[in-house]
C-alpha cells in the first residue's frame, strides 16, 4: 500500500500546481467559467424547488417527493456506474502514465487501485454538479437544517467509492474478455440487446390503454419499485438521508455503515481482480495489437463518398477512420444518445402519449430542448477541438493543395452530416411516441435541423478561432476559454431557437393563440430562427478561416 | 545480469520477437542494432514488464520477470524513446516522485538531486512545470531521475533524441563510467558511431530473430566487411559491394 500513497500524493502535487495554473489563467475566463458554473447551479436549484413544490401540489405531497427522492439516487446511481467505467477505461487501458507505472515497482493491484481512486474522483465532479442543487433544494422545500447538506456529504462519499469500482471492474473485465475479433463483438453485442429485449419484453408487451393503470403510483413514477429495492445503494443512501432527515439517528447511521462496508468490499475486489486481470486486459486492449481491418462501415461510407473531390473524401474518411479507432469517443455518443433513445422509446410506456395537448406539447419540446443541449455538449467536446486535435499533422494539411477554408467547410459539412443522422431520427422518434400533431412534429424536425447546423457551425468555426495545436488532451482544449465560451453560446442558440416555439405551441395548446395570430408568430418565429441559424455558422466559420489564413505554423 | 532463453512474443499473427536466447552480464554495455520494426523495442518492452513473453524466460538481476516482477523491477531503469513524465509536476517534484516510488529515503534523494541536477543542467529548472519544457529537457529530467536509483540495469531505447552536444558527451561519459563500476547497460539505437564508440558487445536482429551476435572485431571478421555500417547491412539480408 505503500506505493498507493505515493501515487495518490503524486496526484495530489499535480492538483495543487493545476490550481495555481489556473490563477495564472486570464480573469475574464474565470469569471466567465465562474459565472456559468454558478448560474448553471442556481437555475438547477430553482428548476428541482419548483419541481419539488409543483409536485406538492398535486396532492401526492411529501410522499411522491420522498420516492422522488429514491428515484434520483437511483438515476445517479446508473450514471455513476457508466460514466465511471468509461473514466476507467481511459485511466487504466488509454492513459500515457500506465507504461511509465508498469516499469515501476508498482504491483497491478496497487496500479488498478490508484486508477480506481482517479475514477471516483473524476466521476465525483459531475455527481456534485448536480446532487448539490438537488439536495439543497430538498433541503428548502423541506425547511430542513444546514445538516442535510453534511448527511449527503457524508453519504455521497461510500456511494462515488462504491459506484466507481462497480465501473473500474466493469472496465477490467470488459477489456479482459472482450472478443478481439470484430465477428465476435459484434455476435456478444447482438446477444447483449437480444437479452435485454427478452428481459423487458413484459414492460413492452403490457396493454397501456387502460386508463386505471393511471392510478397506480408504480405507473406514475416510472422506475419507482426499482428504487425502493433494499439490494440497491441508491436505496440505501435515500433511504439513509431520509432517516437522518427524521431523526431515525440509528436507522440512517445503519444505512451508512452498510453504504461504506458495500463501498469495501468492492474496493477488495478491484484490488483481487486487478492483481490477476490488469495485465492480461491492459495487453489485450493495445491499439497495437489489433486484429480485425478497416470497419465496414468506412468502406460504405468510402462508397457514398466517391463523387466528393479527393481532397474532401481523404480528408472525411481520415476523420472517420480516426473517430471509429478510438472508442472512447464513440461510446460517449453511444451513451448519450443511446439513453435518450431508450428513454424516447418508452414514452408510451409511461402513458406520455395519453395526456392532453399541453402536456404532450411540453414534452415535446423538453425532449427536443434535451436532445439539443445533449448536442451542445457533444459539439462542444468534439467538433470544437477537432482541428486543434490535428495538432502538428496540420502541416500535412496546412501544404496540400486544399485551403483552408475548404478543410474548415469539409470539417463542418462531415460533422453537421454525422449530428444530423443521429439527431433527426431522435427527434422524430419522440414526437411520433407522444403522437404529437403533424405540425408539431414538423416544426420540431424544422428547428432540430437549424440547432445542429448552427452548433455545428459555431463548435467548427470557434474551434479554428480558438486553435490550440500543442495540447495533445481533448479534454484540456475544450476546457479552454474558447471550448467554454462555445458551450455557452451553444446553450444560447438552443435556449433561443426552442423557446420562443415552445412558447407559442403551449399559447396554442391553451387556447390563448389562434388561426391567422398563430400563423404570423409562426412565420415571424421561422424569420428569427433562419436569422440565428445564419449567424451562428456564418459568422463563426468566416472568422476561423480567416483566422487560419492569418495564422504562421 | 540480463539473462533471455528462447524467448518469443507474438501480437496476433505477427511474430515480433522469435526464439531470442542471450545472457549480457554485469559490466557490460550491451548494443542491440536492428531495422525499423525488428523487435529491438519489443525485447525491451518484455524485459522492462511492459508486455509479457508469448513463450520463453527472462531474468534481470537473477529474478525472473514474470514470477517476480516486482523485484526484477526494483534492479531495473529504463528510459523510453517517447518517455511519458507527469505534465503537472515541477522538474523537482517528478524526481522526488521517481525516487519515493523505488523506496528512496528523503534524505539520499536530496543528497543526489544536487549531483545530477548539475550533471543534466536541471539546477535552474527546478520548479517549472514539466509541460513547460522542452523535449531535450525533458530527456535530461529522465535520465536524471532514473539514475537517481543508480539501478544495476539500465534499458535505453534511442538514448541521444533530442539532446544538445554537451548532454550527448556527458550521457556517453556516464554510460561508460557505470559500465567500469560493474552495472549494466542495454540500449537500442540506429546511430551506429554511438556503437561503434561505446558498445562492448552488440547484437543484431532482424524480423525478430538475433543474426549476430559478439564484439565489433568479431563480427566484422565473421561477417568480412570493414565497418559497422557494411555488418548493419549484411547481418539483415542487404547486399554489400565488395
Amino acid at each position: 500500500m505503500g506505493k498507493l500513497v505515493i501515487l495518490l500524493k503524486q496526484r495530489s502535487r499535480e492538483g495543487r500546481n493545476g490550481w495555481r495554473l489556473v490563477r495564472t489563467q486570464s480573469r475574464l475566463k474565470i469569471a466567465v467559467i465562474g459565472g456559468f458554473v454558478a448560474l448553471f447551479e442556481a437555475g438547477l436549484f430553482a428548476f428541482f424547488y419548483a419541481g419539488f413544490r409543483f409536485l406538492d401540489s398535486s396532492g401526492s405531497g411529501a410522499f411522491l417527493v420522498n420516492r422522488l427522492f429514491s428515484i434520483f439516487f437511483l438515476g445517479m446511481s446508473i450514471l455513476l456506474v457508466l460514466s465511471a467505467a468509461t473514466a476507467a477505461h481511459g485511466a487504466l487501458f488509454r492513459a500515457r502514465d500506465v507504461p511509465f507505472l508498469l516499469t515501476a515497482p508498482v504491483s497491478p493491484s496497487e496500479l488498478v487501485l490508484f486508477k480506481w481512486f482517479e475514477t471516483t474522483r473524476i466521476s465525483a465532479w459531475t455527481y456534485l454538479f448536480i446532487v448539490l442543487p438537488f439536495v439543497g433544494a430538498f433541503a428548502a422545500y423541506e425547511h430542513g437544517s444546514i445538516l442535510f447538506v453534511v448527511w449527503t456529504a457524508c453519504f455521497s462519499v461510500p456511494l462515488l467509492a462504491l459506484c466507481g469500482a462497480a465501473g473500474t471492474l466493469l472496465a477490467l473485465l470488459i477489456a479482459r474478455w472482450m472478443p478481439r475479433r470484430r465477428v465476435w463483438r459484434r455476435v456478444l453485442g447482438w446477444t447483449l440487446v437480444a437479452g435485454a429485449l427478452l428481459a423487458f419484453a413484459p414492460l413492452l408487451a403490457r396493454t397501456r390503454e387502460d386508463p386505471s393503470a393511471m392510478v397506480s403510483l408504480s405507473t406514475l413514477v416510472p422506475g419507482l419499485r426499482l428504487a425502493m429495492h433494499p439490494l440497491l445503494p441508491g436505496f440505501w443512501g435515500s433511504e439513509g438521508l431520509a432517516s437522518l432527515h427524521a431523526g431515525q439517528w440509528l436507522r440512517g447511521l445503519l444505512f451508512g455503515l452498510l453504504l461504506a462496508s458495500t463501498a469495501g468490499v468492492f474496493g477488495l475486489l478491484v484490488e483481487w481482480l486487478g492483481a490477476r486481470l490488469f495485465v492480461e486486459a491492459w495487453e489485450r486492449s493495445a491499439p497495437s495489437n489489433a486484429v480485425d481491418g478497416p470497419p465496414r462501415l468506412l468502406g460504405w461510407l468510402a462508397v457514398l463518398l466517391r463523387p466528393a473531390p479527393a481532397d474532401v473524401r481523404a480528408l472525411l474518411l481520415k476523420d472517420a477512420r480516426l473517430f471509429l479507432r478510438d472508442p472512447q469517443q464513440w461510446t460517449q455518443v453511444a451513451i448519450f444518445f443511446g439513453l435518450l433513445g431508450i428513454y424516447f422509446a418508452n414514452l408510451r410506456n409511461l402513458n406520455y402519449n395519453q395526456y392532453d395537448d399541453m402536456w404532450r406539447n411540453l414534452i415535446a419540446f423538453l425532449n427536443a430542448f434535451s436532445i439539443s443541449s445533449v448536442l451542445g455538449s457533444l459539439t462542444s467536446r468534439f467538433v470544437y477541438p477537432q482541428l486543434s486535435l490535428e495538432g502538428h499533422s496540420l502541416w500535412l494539411v496546412g501544404l496540400s493543395p486544399a485551403s483552408f477554408g475548404r478543410v474548415l467547410h469539409t470539417k463542418f459539412l462531415g460533422a453537421l452530416v454525422a449530428m444530423l443522422a443521429v439527431t433527426a431520427p431522435l427527434m422524430w422518434l419522440s414526437t411520433t411516441m407522444l403522437q404529437t400533431p403533424a405540425a408539431t412534429r414538423f416544426t420540431i424536425l424544422g428547428l432540430t435541423i437549424c440547432i445542429v447546423t448552427s452548433l455545428t457551425g459555431l463548435a467548427t468555426g470557434m474551434g479554428a478561432v480558438f486553435l490550440d495545436l500543442q495540447n495533445r488532451n481533448p479534454a484540456a482544449i475544450v476546457s479552454g476559454f474558447g471550448g467554454t465560451l462555445n458551450l455557452v453560446l451553444s446553450l444560447l442558440v438552443v435556449l433561443v431557437v426552442i423557446l420562443p416555439f415552445g412558447v407559442l405551441f403551449h399559447l396554442r395548446a391553451i387556447g390563448r393563440l389562434e388561426g391567422g395570430a398563430f400563423g404570423a408568430w409562426q412565420l415571424a418565429g421561422w424569420g428569427w430562427v433562419l436569422l440565428v441559424t445564419a449567424c451562428a455558422t456564418a459568422i463563426p466559420l468566416r472568422a476561423g478561416a480567416a483566422g487560419l489564413r492569418r495564422r504562421d505554423f | 545480469m540480463i539473462r533471455i532463453e528462447h524467448l518469443s512474443k507474438r501480437f496476433g499473427d505477427v511474430t515480433a520477437v522469435e526464439d531470442l536466447t542471450l545472457e549480457v552480464p554485469a559490466g557490460e554495455l550491451f548494443c542491440f542494432l536492428g531495422p525499423n520494426g525488428a523487435g529491438k523495442t519489443t525485447t525491451i518492452k518484455v524485459l522492462t514488464g511492459l508486455v509479457r513473453p508469448t513463450s520463453g524466460r527472462a531474468w534481470v538481476g537473477g529474478h525472473d520477470i514474470r514470477t517476480d516482477a516486482l523485484a526484477a523491477k526494483q534492479m531495473t531503469g529504463y528510459i523510453p524513446d517517447m518517455p511519458y513524465l507527469y505534465d503537472r509536476l515541477t522538474v523537482a517534484e517528478f524526481f522526488d516522485f521517481s525516487g519515493e516510488l523505488y523506496g528512496m529515503p528523503a534524505a539520499t534523494i536530496r543528497t543526489r538531486e544536487e549531483e545530477l541536477f548539475d550533471t543534466f543542467g536541471l539546477l535552474k529548472s527546478r520548479a517549472v512545470l514539466v509541460k513547460d519544457l522542452s523535449h531535450g529537457m525533458r530527456q535530461r529530467l529522465l535520465y536524471a531521475s532514473t539514475l537517481l536509483r543508480d539501478p544495476p540495469v539500465l534499458f535505453i531505447d534511442e538514448p541521444l533524441i533530442g539532446l544538445d552536444p554537451y548532454t550527448i558527451r556527458s550521457i556517453k561519459g556516464i554510460l561508460k563510467a557505470r559500465v567500469r563500476q560493474g552495472r549494466t547497460v542495454f540500449l537500442t539505437t540506429h546511430i551506429l558511431a554511438l556503437v561503434d564508440e561505446i558498445a562492448d558487445r552488440i547484437g543484431v536482429i532482424h524480423q525478430g530473430r538475433l543474426v549476430a551476435l559478439g564484439t565489433l572485431p568479431e563480427l566484422l571478421a565473421s561477417h568480412k566487411v570493414k565497418g559497422l555500417e557494411e555488418l548493419f547491412i549484411s547481418a539483415t539480408g542487404g547486399w554489400v559491394d565488395k
